[in-house]
């Protein structure tokens, strides 16, 4: 190969990406076996938590994706693209986690014919296309902030595939923050009406506090905050520039519909 | 709301060479302006890039 022609490709780290990108390797089948460094009682939580994490940022990588092309500025257009291919390689860094737990075994591949079309159990607010761009920015910053959010409580999880995917997920998540608050502060009021429906979706999405899944995860020492404390966490994270916006006061003061959360599917109906 | 400002993008791929302009991006602040460069010119594992305001460059020799 002359040199300069697909330089990157001959870049050693980038192959070595590349190919363990291409197929399990040594490190998946590790990951698989600390199922075992599980308590057998958090195995199933962790499972359903694995599990939920996996398909939001799967249908929220797919969302964004459909913007790729319809963003206000082709610069969002590209960033876009880019959390969404984040998006969408976080939720493919879980899936494969699935198979190390009992209830993960019969799951379909990644691989297999059909699987972008299986049941997916995201937060209600994804189940259809972004009206516009501001529920594109109303998303970003509060569904995936929530998302985000949970990781920070597991960067120093003793369960290492999560501890692991979350510190590197949190690193590169720095970026949506700093897209969805740009825009925020760009779009102002346009952003408010998408708010209460997100606002619902991700604060009831760390379930009540004694969700049969976050709970003990969290007394277990595999998370280190409670759905409580996760709540207050995404709640002072977001307060300060939903303050700046003038958008804050009737977002804090908002009532979250239990009466509508189905623990087992973990959303809203 | 903001003003829209466009910003010079410069990167390097190598320590011994210098930075050059590979493009522009056009945002409102100095956070977006660079998310918007490195989600944009990420065609090279560059070692570093900067951002700057096209208006505060001053011409020397006008083309």
């Amino acid at each position: 190969m002359s040199e300069g022609l697909f330089e990157t490709a001959t870049d050693r780290e980038s192959m070595e990406r590349a190919a363990a990108a291409a197929a399990p390797v040594a490190t998946d089948r590790a990951d698989l076996a600390m199922v075992h460094t599980l308590a057998p009682a958090l195995r199933e939580p962790m499972f359903a938590l694995l599990s939920s994490l996996a398909d939001n940022k799967y249908v929220l990588g797919r969302r964004y994706a459909e913007w790729c092309t319809g963003a206000p500025m082709l610069e969002s257009a590209v960033a876009a693209a880019a959390m969404a291919q984040d998006e969408l390689g976080h939720a493919r860094s879980f899936y494969p986690l699935l198979r190390g737990f009992p209830g993960g075994r019969d799951l379909p591949q990644m691989e297999e014919k059909g699987w972008q079309q299986r049941p997916t159990s995201a937060v209600r607010c994804l189940d259809r296309p972004f009206a516009g761009w501001p529920e594109f920015v109303a998303a970003n910053l509060v569904v995936d902030t929530a998302l985000t959010v949970l990781l920070g409580a597991a960067t120093e999880s003793p369960y290492e595939p999560l501890r692991q995917r979350a510190r590197k997920i949190q690193q590169e998540e720095t970026g949506h923050w700093v897209h969805a608050t740009g825009w925020l502060r760009r779009l102002g009021r346009q952003v408010e009406p998408a708010l209460p429906q997100m606002w619902d979706d991700a604060f009831t999405w760390f379930g009540r506090p004694d969700d049969p899944v976050l709970e003990p995860l969290s007394t277990g020492g595999v998370l280190s905050e409670a759905p409580e404390q996760l709540r207050t966490s995404l709640r002072a994270r977001l307060e300060r520039v939903l303050d700046a916006a003038h958008l804050a006061q009737p977002l804090l003061a908002r009532e979250l519909p239990w009466h509508r959360w189905a623990p087992a599917a973990r959303r809203l109906r | 709301m903001n003003q829209r400002r466009v910003w010079l993008v410069f990167a390097r791929r190598r320590y011994e060479e210098p930075l050059y302009q590979v493009g522009t991006v056009t945002a409102e602040d100095p956070e977006m302006a660079r998310l918007f460069a490195q989600s944009i010119y990420d065609e090279h594992p560059w070692i570093e890039m900067v951002v700057t305001p096209r208006d505060q460059t001053q011409t020397v020799i006008a083309a």
